[in-house]
């Protein structure tokens, strides 16, 4: 049987890739924070913040000035600027910086008020990560950024994309190692719908009835949480099979929109974010994004024709 | 030792990865600098899904979402009701009234919710979390102008499914009186 040789995605990377994959999740994070009231939580006592991590290393007048009406603000305004700022090539290194900074604190306050969600917290590490590897770059390659491959932006893209991929791996794995059998066998995936449908949320809807009274939705619902959880711990694969991560692409986008209607979470940056997974330096360079034309048809005994 | 294997498991992973020749070859083309930043990386990552304090290590948290059996019934949810002057009621919701909260803050609700009912809560606490029923109650009476708030409740939802049918209990945990305005004219 002949083998099929297989690519590591964004191996071939060039600047005009990563720029590219920069300024798709600052204009992501610009949407996704111009219509947030932030401000509103400083209505909210003080007390009823714990901090997170690194912002609880402010003294305290900045950490209540930064909670304040003036200080949400002002957190906000340079946020949204410096997002937009990226796609100024002059100042796209300063303002990614900047940007970073004001989505990671804005994410610290929010958390600070409630639980440590996950959302968003896996495209914030990639933008921070995609925003190191600016500076890895040369100033003229950030303002300039040509089509030839670089190891920067090969390693900032394959990190990133890894990164990206490692934290479905971890839930994947988490599920498995600590939940097991017990997770699908019982109720336990059906008492998590219901909970989780029937807190209070943006939108005013809940599916679980409807669901809890039809046996074969619970049964799809078990089935579809262990295929995804497959899926979820070899996210990885992503990188160096194209079949996988086609697979992955079609599975998981509709996973994150079940669980939208079903779980009432929504993780719409990690969707977004999936940009990762896609061919782009191919389709910049004027390729196919799945380049069918390398494969070819599949033999009768299921053999693939060598890379030509 | 499970906290160890799913450690394990994600370097498996990553082991079988590199045994792919275009890994090596790339792992090979990048340098020891780049290198270095991805063993760095991916160290952090780990070592923040192995630490569990994902409040202090954020963004590095440990990344488990649904891996408890949770077999227990009835099922908890934190509700917030008002109570109007006229004694008609609605429910508040907290993920409109503060929809930067809206994704990330019923598991703190309930969990200091439960913990009133239980009456495990200090005195400094709950008159925090009272300002924060205060706080719902103004935003809340900003917004429905024609009735007059007076007293939000806090309200744990117990739901319990029971051959295909849901029932569910309220128990109201906390009550706060709020100081009603006036809306009419010609008051002060």
């Amino acid at each position: 049987m002949k083998k099929v040789e297989s690519q590591l995605l964004h191996a071939n990377a060039h600047p005009r890739t990563l720029i590219l994959v920069v300024k798709f999740m600052f204009t992501m994070w610009f949407f996704r924070y111009l219509f947030d009231p932030i401000t509103q939580l400083s209505e909210l006592p003080i007390e009823y913040s714990s901090p997170v991590s690194f912002l609880g290393w402010l003294p305290l007048p900045i950490y209540i000035g930064l909670h304040s009406f003036s200080g949400l603000f002002l957190l906000k305004l340079v946020l949204l600027t410096s997002c937009i700022s990226t796609w100024y090539s002059k100042y796209r290194r300063g303002s990614a910086f900047i940007a970073c900074t004001s989505i990671a604190l804005v994410n610290g306050v929010t958390r600070g008020f409630g639980h440590i969600n996950h959302a968003e917290v896996a495209p914030l590490i990639v933008t921070g990560l995609l925003t190191l590897f600016l500076y890895r770059l040369s100033k003229y390659q950030v303002q300039f950024p040509s089509l030839q491959p670089c190891k920067t932006s090969s390693t900032a893209l394959v990190l990133a994309t890894l990164v990206f991929a490692l934290t479905y791996s971890f839930v994947g794995t988490a599920r498995i190692v600590h939940g097991g059998i017990g997770l699908l066998g019982g109720e336990t995936i059906t008492n998590s719908m219901i909970r989780m449908s029937h807190h209070d949320w943006l939108l005013e809807y809940n599916y679980s009835q409807w669901m809890v009274a039809s046996p074969m939705m619970l049964l799809m619902l078990k089935l579809g949480t262990a295929v995804v959880t497959i899926f979820e711990l070899a996210a990885p694969f992503c990188l160096v099979s194209d079949r996988f991560r086609q697979a992955w692409l079609m599975l998981m986008p509709a996973f994150h929109l079940g669980a939208i209607l079903v779980f009432k979470i929504d993780f719409i940056e990690n969707m977004l974010t999936m940009i990762l997974f896609l061919n782009l330096t191919g389709w910049l360079s004027g390729q196919r994004l799945i380049d069918k034309a390398r494969f070819g048809p599949i033999a009768s005994d299921g053999a693939l024709p060598s890379i030509g | 030792m499970l906290g160890l294997v799913e450690i394990l498991v994600p370097i498996f992973v990553l082991g079988v990865l590199c045994a792919y020749a275009s890994v090596q070859e790339w792992i090979v083309s990048i340098g020891p600098g780049n290198l270095c930043l991805i063993v760095v990386f991916l160290t952090i990552l780990m070592v923040g899904q192995g630490v569990n304090e994902s409040r202090k290590l954020f963004p590095f948290v440990r990344w488990s979402m649904y891996t408890e059996v949770y077999e227990k019934s009835p099922i908890s949810n934190g509700k917030f009701q008002a109570v109007h002057s006229d004694g008609t009621t609605s429910w508040i919701n907290p993920a409109a009234s503060y929809v930067s909260l809206s994704r990330n803050n019923h598991e703190r609700v309930l969990l200091i919710m439960n913990k009133i009912s239980q009456q495990n809560l200090s005195r400094n606490v709950t008159r925090v979390f009272e300002e924060y029923m205060r706080a719902l109650g103004n935003r809340y009476q900003s917004s429905v102008t024609n009735k007059d708030l007076v007293e939000v409740r806090a309200i744990l939802e117990h739901i319990q499914i029971i051959n295909g049918k849901r029932s569910i209990q309220h128990v109201v945990v906390k009550s706060l009186f709020m100081v009603a305005e006036n809306h009419g004219p010609g008051n002060g």
